[in-house]
């Protein structure tokens, strides 16, 4: 897509829809009970760490994009390779995004639907918005967070005054060992959302004052962390951290229960707010990164638009792989992915790289 | 001896080049003059109509005849200084239809090749009068009329600044309808004001009656539903943009002056949001906007909630839906659609019909449907309270482009939710955010200044901030750097 520029600003909200919008809905973590919320602290942390390190690798090759970085380190042709694994490796995360979105819309608002009914409308938003390209989602973004975080603090503060709020499930604190905080940390606490900002060393080019991004890179990380241990502890003061664990949407699940006056009711569909603008930042930015790497890497000259067509048709197939039902989704994003995939392309080929980098003499 | 000096003329061959070229037009005049004593004679050549005729006695043929005017001792005639119109040139003959065409009286004089011509046009223009469309509980009450000589003066007396340009240039073939660029030169964005001037060169078009012919050039890449050029009859309103960098385009024949670039937010400004003081009611502006998102939404979430998410619904009033549902044979959406075309019907006769008839339209609105068609068990109540409701929320929008816009929305919205739901209506309004955000007018964002956020911008937007805050008047426009990346 064409030469386009993106202030800090939408940059900061990009990546805070990024983190938060998946994971407080589809992606909670109680497996440390109570103690899940001090896990987020330590991925929080580790998770700018990680940023901060891709900004490095990026900023020492004048702001190169990851294609830019990995041509320098490798070589043009180990280096096609790596980009176009990358390339389907975002394809593929985009793909699993779009299904834990579908299977949750099926499961609060439309049961008993087909998820493909849910899926299809959708792609053809984010082909849509390929078509206009970056710039208009960035700038869309804005207006997203902005009503993202009235609508989570509107339900925060239904949810921490309703009845059903009961501080006592808080506690206690410091009850589980470190092997099980360590166990939730690492690897899926850490890949998942921290770990999946390497898709942005894609986006770091495009941005217009790098300065004040480095300078401010944190503040959507933590913002987003305490996003996610706010409403953790609010969905275990409701829900219970042992029953949390139990459910696939815990957050939507313990906004169900929250009613006023039996008038207000049915929170659960502003979750589904919530995650649809979340999703839908998330899936644009792997599905813009992986046309983008492919773009650079591949002899493609203009964009088209049946590019468009082709790239929601590959992400609708990769939803497709081994997504049968909601079970196998789930496990498979639990005890594959990470392992398989986020550990070598978020950590292994970016430190690899930099080592590399690091040996070879600068031209 | 009249008839002998036409004779010359007639022998010269100008006088009936002129007629022939007009195709002898019955509005053509020619008036011939001769002095008693000095060998000075001459045809005056003008257009009935369109010229003042009294400035022509008093201005051109008195003078010329005057021997006053004369050098004592020669008795030449400097005719250029004797004449006392505002506007006098030496022409080329050649030139002669373009000059009668704009109301000036031709001097063609014996034995001189070149013609002169003075300014006597005047134009028959309307009064001025208040503003039809946009008008204010107070402030200014003026409005533009069609005269865009008029319209420019109006800006002139608000905008007393010798820093305020005015570009005119005529565009239509056949109606060689003039459109001036009003803008301050210290104050106008020029990377703007260089798109406008571009896209304005390009305009080639048989005739021109109104702004909007102007407009939809200027916009005609753009295929979305949202004006990308704001119009204003007002001329204090014009007087504001321009002061805020703008560009202002008036054309001759409209009483509305285009603005660019236009931006979302200031569809949803008024005039008064100026003359009243804003800590009265600061929330009358978020309040608009409010009530504009408002109307598109609720008859789209009305046919979402009844026909997908009825458990969703608190039970008392699901009760009631339920009670209603029962005795109507159409199915909810069908019902909604039927209702919102009535009353897009009603709009537009109302607007149409004489003003004489509209009263009995109204009557027929209000009895057929509020009463006869609900006690005939053909429409909802529910449905009959939604659609007005969201009618009268959609009538306080003060700029009508944009009120075209919502209604092509409403309906498109009340599909989709027919069809998916709250889901498809959440993707909708996704869609319509996109959209948006992807819109630019004049190089500068839709959404701006919202999105990209800037926050110095922000004292006019929303919420308008108290004068002192206001002025100087800054406005600063987001570009973004690369053009080619324009839609």
């Amino acid at each position: 897509m064409e030469r386009t520029i993106i202030t800090p600003t939408q940059f900061f909200s990009l990546m805070l829809l990024f983190l938060t919008g998946t994971t407080i809905i589809v992606g909670l973590n109680f497996t440390a009970l109570q103690d899940s919320g001090f896990a987020v602290l330590f991925e929080m942390a580790a998770g700018t760490f990680m940023f901060y390190f891709y900004m490095y690798l990026s900023e020492k090759r004048g702001w190169q994009n990851l294609d830019g970085i990995l041509t320098q380190a490798y070589g043009k042709t180990t280096a096609k390779v790596i980009i176009l694994l990358y390339s389907l490796y975002f394809l593929y995360i985009a793909g699993r995004v779009t299904t834990d979105f579908s299977f949750f819309v099926t499961h609060i608002i439309f049961q008993d639907t087909p998820p493909w009914v849910i899926m299809i409308p959708f792609l053809m938003i984010i082909g849509y918005s390929t078509v206009l390209g970056i710039e208009a989602v960035a700038r869309s973004a804005e207006i997203l967070v902005f009503f993202t975080i009235m609508l989570l603090v509107m339900l925060w503060g239904l949810g921490f005054f309703s009845e059903e709020f009961d501080p006592i499930y808080l506690l206690p604190l410091f009850d589980q060992d470190w092997s099980v905080l360590l166990s939730m940390i690492f690897p899926t606490g850490i890949s998942f959302p921290y770990g999946e900002l390497i898709v942005f060393t894609v986006l770091f080019s495009l941005v217009k004052n790098k300065k004040t991004v480095k300078r401010y890179a944190w503040v959507p990380i933590s913002a987003a962390g305490f996003i996610i241990i706010i409403t953790m502890e609010l969905v275990i003061g409701i829900l219970h951290a042992p029953m949390a664990e139990q459910y696939f949407f815990p957050f939507a699940k313990a906004m169900e229960l929250v009613t006023y006056f039996s008038f207000i009711e049915h929170l659960e569909i502003f979750t589904t707010l919530l995650l649809l603008s979340g999703v839908f930042i998330k899936v644009f930015i792997f599905a813009y990164a992986a046309y983008n790497l492919f773009k650079e890497t591949f002899p493609v000259k203009k964009t088209k638009l049946w590019h468009s067509f082709l790239l929601i048709f590959l992400i609708a197939g990769m939803s497709m792989i081994a997504s049968e039902n909601l079970i196998q989704h789930l496990q498979i994003g639990l005890k594959v992915v990470p392992y398989a995939l986020h550990i070598p392309f978020q950590f292994g080929i970016p430190i690899l790289t930099a080592l590399v980098l690091m040996v070879k003499p600068q031209r | 001896m009249k008839g002998m000096l036409m004779k010359d003329f007639t022998e010269d061959g100008r006088i009936s080049e002129i007629q022939q070229s007009f195709g002898n037009s019955s509005d053509i005049k020619t008036r011939s003059f001769q002095h008693p004593r000095f060998s000075f004679s001459g045809v005056l050549v003008y257009i009935d109509g369109i010229v003042d005729t009294s400035v022509i006695e008093k201005h051109i043929l008195h003078p010329l005849l005057d021997e006053r005017n004369r050098n004592r001792k020669t008795g030449d005639l400097d005719i250029e200084k004797a004449l006392e119109t505002a506007g006098v040139e030496v022409v080329a003959f050649s030139s002669y239809k373009e000059k009668l065409i704009n109301g000036w009286t031709l001097i063609l004089l014996k034995d001189r090749d070149q013609v002169i011509a003075a300014d006597t046009a005047k134009w028959k223009e309307r009064a001025l009068t208040t503003p039809k469309g946009q008008r204010a509980v107070e402030g200014p009450d003026i409005g533009f009329n069609e005269s865009r000589k008029s319209n420019v003066a109006l800006v002139r007396s608000i905008v007393k600044n010798p820093m305020l340009r005015v570009e005119t240039e005529t565009y239509g073939s056949i109606t060689q309808t003039s459109v001036s660029l009003v803008f301050i030169e210290s104050k106008v964005d020029e990377a703007i004001l260089k798109d406008v001037r571009e896209k304005l060169s390009h305009i080639s078009m048989d005739y021109i009656l109104d702004s909007n012919f102007i407009s939809e050039y200027l916009t005609k890449e753009s295929k979305s539903i949202f004006p990308l050029i704001i119009n204003t009859e007002r001329p204090d309103a014009a007087a504001a943009q321009i002061i805020g960098g703008r560009v202002c385009i008036l054309v001759d024949g409209s009483p509305y002056a285009l603005i660019a670039p236009a931006e979302l937010v200031q569809f949803f400004h008024t005039a008064e949001d100026y003359y009243i003081q804003s800590r009265f009611n600061p929330l009358l502006r978020p309040l608009r906007i409010l009530f504009f998102w408002l109307s598109l939404y609720i008859p789209a979430l009305y046919v979402a909630f009844t026909t997908f998410h009825a458990g969703i619904l608190p039970d008392n009033l699901l009760v009631g839906f339920v009670a209603q549902r029962q005795v109507v044979p159409l199915p909810t959406f069908l019902e909604v659609v039927i209702v919102n075309w009535l009353i897009d019907a009603i709009y537009e006769g109302s607007n149409r019909l004489p003003q004489s008839v509209v009263l009995t339209i109204s009557i027929f609105g209000a009895i057929v449907f509020g009463q006869s068609a609900v006690e005939a068990q053909l429409i909802q109540p529910i449905t009959l309270v939604v659609l007005s409701g969201s009618f009268i929320l959609s009538s306080i929008v003060p700029a009508a482009a944009l009120n075209y816009a919502t209604r092509f929305l409403r309906l498109s919205l009340i599909l989709i939710s027919a069809l998916l739901g709250l889901y498809g209506l959440a993707l909708a309004t996704l869609m319509l955010l996109i959209h948006l955000c992807s819109l630019k007018s004049f190089q500068v964002p839709y959404l701006s200044p919202i999105a990209p956020f800037t926050w110095k911008d922000q004292k006019d937007t929303i919420i308008r901030e108290a004068m002192p805050e206001l002025n100087p008047a800054e406005v600063t426009f987001p570009k973004e750097e690369d053009p080619s990346s324009k839609r």
